[in-house]
């Protein structure tokens, strides 16, 4: 398999009031062409900011190091006016609320009439029927009439299909979905994560979807990469991770969650997330681990390859890069 | 407020440039107030003696301002008028708050009745032009300062009323209202510890920045004859008598009306950014 | 065992006018003929989708929305119209939990006042005691006691909440999705808490939630709401093992599972559609135009709850 995205020894500062956030601290991460690629995290972890970062969508007072290479670029060296070439259309993105990205004031047909005439060079009756087929592939049951709509008139559901179909419309080979089914409910989860298999399979693209819900990942990726606080833990490919989970922080996780097969006892993890203002030195776990040593406090542990394609980031399994 | 979130407001408006000119200036302008019969160079020319023999005189070394119609000392009297505009903003502003915070309290959060009375009497009040209301009261009350400073207070507290009754008609809403309400604590004590402290912030902005207004329109009701009665050195009365003489004695009017327009932007100044920090939409611009 | 809470044919509507100048209106009937008790120290969860209708059915029960039409029952006594002045003394033993505790507690108080607030008939030396006491047993902390809300994080407040609720001693819990705004590492924090205080203290739980991994966890009866009715009602077991109603078979499918090695072994059953809105329910059965298989009987009248085993309800002409 081909290596789409590779993110090397990504680090990310926010510059605050109260100090400095070490909000990414030495991300690697690769995305393999034609893969389901799953982050999961909790709050604060820097999973979203990760996808920021690959769009280079960050406020002013960020300072991102590192690489993002794409397409055998180093998106960090891009100009602004190259990354706006990638930017939607190489790779695309959908968010938590699609309401944020839909302007209220405009029926959708304008929005993506306006969209697809700007960066495809067509005529507004060539677009209108472009949109209408988008519409058409992410299965809108009735596209005439959303096309006709605002969009308050549409569900949060029908709403993220529209996302969905504005961000297919320049065949990205990359799909960001960062927690795209949070807002929405379990039924229309499900409906969406389909949607967004099935439409992976017909146009081979990537996805790297961003998510807290571990139930999510097992349904649909088929790597996962864990991070906490910053530091990317593990990786692994979804049933490994699940049934040999080696961080501490992933095995915790997964025996905090419940699942809806069976009343299993829950494990909760100690403690708290820390702060990244002010995050605990060597591994960012150490607090809440309970199999600390004396090293953990003092370095952070190296991403390494434990065994084939399951790399984790901890001193239990030595620790050091074997490269 | 938490002491430490007063400090971190603190470090905020410090930081920030303008509100910094802004707090300085205030700061100023009360150490002015303070001290004015240590360093105005005339204070008796400021309480109103006359110095006939020094009419009208430019700027000079002597008389920095210059002097007016009386020949006094115009530095002297600015000085001294620092005195009764802080007076008038403070009184002013805290009548209003006095009875415009409990009744938009009550309002608010009993609703019903009481908040049907309180709304039309403030309908009533805020259908008169601000200064007009505040004329027609201070002419029913008399001439002087004590007058001028009732007559603005009584046409001021609408705003807060208003103001903070919204603000007390969301806050009930609020699940920890909710849940005093619950566990029985008294509608009083709801007010006093759960509205209120919660209210109070967009409050503390507007009075911050209607210091400024009411320092405005204690110096036109000066300017108009009611207010502060000559010989007391204020401010608007100085603009008022001095306007006669603009065109050939400018330094007369134009340094007493500096100082009104100085002093309302310094409020204004601090008052606008305390409101960017206290918003919570408008705080995270500060993170 | 003996009941505490039990409504009968609750119904809430909300007034809506249809334009700002038409005078007609719409009821959007958020609950529409809700049945069912529960015994003490039981948890029964409430699930439903948005607009389910099972928060407006928390919150009716415990007055805060007044109840259109039905009967509340509270350990036997009705409640549902009895005077403000003497429902104050039933409502202390009925507490709720929010699911942003942040919006829960006053922004303005340290955690020591908002736990102390409610204990207005100890004596000043021994608030602190039991405020302390209280912190301790939701698993908090002496140096937590002078902190205010935003300097702690979700999951402690969501402890201070709950130490809150316990200084009153209430019976009833109304849990409006406790855990849904916290990290997952933290919910279990929070559900094993809910439960061990449950075991001591022989609480009673409303639980309301959309997830239905955390139902499925920490209670023993749910009840599955669509468009403010019960669709089904039973055991966990019942429920979750032998749904009956085609709603609950859908709802249970689209819930992820987190076991990659069950993707392939379950059926792709996908729920078509959406919620239709509240203001505007399908006649007879609200789930017939999602239903694969409804048929015409389904479109003109409303099923009858048929006990399909005992204590278990379903509302459909075709269960099972």
């Amino acid at each position: 398999m081909n290596v789409l995205l590779s993110i090397e020894d990504l680090y990310l500062n926010f510059t605050t009031f109260w100090g400095t956030a070490y909000v990414l601290n030495g991300i690697n991460l690769q995305i393999y062409e034609d893969e389901v690629f799953g982050l999961v995290g909790e709050t604060g972890c820097g999973k979203s900011v990760t996808s920021m970062s690959i769009l280079k969508l960050l406020p002013s007072n960020a300072h991102l190091s590192g690489k993002i290479i794409f397409e055998g670029r180093n998106l960090l060296e891009l100009s602004e006016n190259d990354m706006k070439k990638i930017r939607g259309k190489k790779i695309s993105m959908i968010f938590q609320d699609p309401m944020s990205s839909l302007n209220p004031l405009f029926k959708i047909k304008t929005q993506m009439v306006d969209v697809m005439k700007l960066h495809h060079n067509i005529s507004k009756d060539e677009a209108l029927k472009m949109a209408r087929e988008l519409l058409e592939a992410v299965k809108l049951p009735d596209p005439q009439r959303v096309l006709e709509s605002y969009p308050h008139q549409l569900s949060g559901g029908m709403r993220q299909r529209v996302m969905i179909a504005l961000a297919l419309s320049f065949n990205p080979s990359l799909l960001i979905a960062d927690e795209p089914t949070t807002a929405l409910d379990v039924t229309i989860q499900k409906q969406i994560l389909e949607l967004i298999l099935e439409l992976k399979e017909k146009y081979h693209f990537s996805v790297l979807l961003i998510t807290h819900d571990l139930g999510v990942v097992a349904e649909t990726c088929d790597r996962v990469g864990v991070m906490y606080a910053g530091n990317m833990v593990e990786i692994a490919d979804v049933e490994e991770l699940f049934e040999n989970p080696l961080h501490p922080y992933t095995q915790g996780l997964l025996s905090a969650i419940p699942d809806p097969r069976y009343k299993k006892p829950l494990k909760p993890l100690r403690g708290n997330v820390p702060s990244l203002l002010n995050p605990p030195p060597g591994c960012r776990f150490h607090p809440r681990c309970d199999y600390m040593k004396p090293i953990c406090e003092k370095e952070k542990p190296e991403l390494i390859e434990y065994s084939k394609n399951h790399y984790v980031a901890c001193h239990l399994y030595g620790g050091k890069r074997n490269e | 407020m938490k002491k430490d979130e007063i400090i971190k407001v603190l470090k905020i408006m410090i930081r920030n440039k303008l509100s910094l000119l802004g707090i300085v200036i205030i700061l100023a302008l009360i150490i002015i107030a303070l001290l004015a019969p240590f360093i105005a160079p005339y204070p008796e020319q400021a309480k109103g003696e006359p110095n006939l023999e020094e009419k009208l005189l430019p700027p000079s070394s002597k008389h920095w301002f210059g002097t007016d119609y009386m020949g006094r000392d115009v530095l002297s009297r600015v000085i001294y008028g620092a005195r009764i505009s802080l007076l008038v903003a403070v009184a002013v502003v805290g009548l209003g708050l006095l009875i415009g915070v409990p009744l938009g309290l009550l309002a608010g959060y009993k609703g019903g009745w009481i908040d049907a009375i309180v709304m039309r009497t403030t309908d009533i009040f805020l259908s008169f032009p601000p200064l007009l209301l505040a004329l027609l009261i201070s002419v029913t009350l008399g001439r002087g300062l004590e007058n001028a400073i009732i007559a603005l207070g009584v046409s001021w507290w609408p705003w807060y009323t208003r103001l903070i009754r919204g603000m007390a008609i969301s806050l009930k809403e609020k699940p920890y209202v909710e849940v005093a309400r619950s566990m029985g604590v008294s509608s009083w004590k709801i007010i006093v510890r759960h509205i209120l402290p919660n209210a109070i912030s967009p409050v503390i902005v507007q009075g911050t920045m209607d210091m400024g207004s009411a320092i405005l329109e204690a110096s036109a009701l000066s300017f108009l004859g009611l207010g502060v009665q000559p010989p007391t050195a204020d401010w608007g009365l100085m603009v008022s008598q001095g306007k006669d003489y603009l065109l050939n004695y400018w330094w007369y009017p134009t340094f007493p009306g500096l100082a009104i327009f100085i002093t309302v932007v310094a409020f204004n100044l601090v008052g606008d950014t305390l409101r960017e920090i206290l918003d919570p939409r408008l705080r995270r611009r500060f993170l | 065992m003996s009941e505490i809470i039990r409504v009968e044919h609750l119904k809430k509507y909300f007034l809506f006018k249809e334009g700002i100048f038409s005078r007609r209106v719409k009821y959007l009937k958020a609950v529409n003929d809700v049945s069912f008790s529960i015994n003490r120290g039981e948890t029964l969860a409430l699930v439903g989708e948005t607009g389910s209708g099972k928060t407006t059915t928390g919150r009716t029960i415990l007055r805060l929305y007044e109840p259109t039409g039905g009967k509340i029952f509270f350990e036997g006594k009705e409640i549902t119209n009895i005077p403000k002045r003497e429902f104050k003394k039933i409502r202390v033993q009925m507490q709720m939990i929010y699911q942003d505790p942040y919006s829960s507690l006053n922004p303005r108080m340290n955690i020591f006042n908002i736990i102390a607030e409610p204990l207005r008939e100890l004596k000043y030396e021994d608030i602190e005691d039991r405020v302390l006491e209280l912190l301790e047993s939701v698993g908090l902390r002496k140096e937590h006691m002078f902190k205010y809300p935003d300097e702690i994080s979700g999951g402690q407040q969501q402890r201070v909440a709950i130490a809150r609720a316990l200084g009153v001693n209430p019976k009833f819990l109304v849990l409006d999705e406790p855990t849904s705004a916290l990290d997952v590492s933290v919910q279990a924090q929070i559900l094993n808490l809910l439960e061990n205080l449950q075991k001591e203290r022989g609480f009673t739980y409303l639980f309301i939630s959309h997830d239905l991994s955390v139902v499925r966890y920490i209670s023993q009866r749910v009840a599955i709401m669509y468009l403010g009715k019960i669709m089904e009602i039973g055991t966990v077991e019942q429920v979750f093992e032998n749904p009956q109603h085609p709603y609950t078979k859908l709802l249970l499918e689209s819930v992820p599972v987190p076991d990659p090695k069950d993707r392939k072994r379950r059926k792709k059953l996908i729920l078509p559609g959406e919620i239709p809105s509240p203001l505007n329910p399908p006649s007879g059965c609200p789930f017939h135009t999602r239903c694969p298989v409804a048929k015409e009987i389904c479109r003109e009248k409303e099923p009858e709850y048929v006990e399909v085993e005992k204590g278990h309800f379903v509302k459909c002409h075709f269960p099972g």
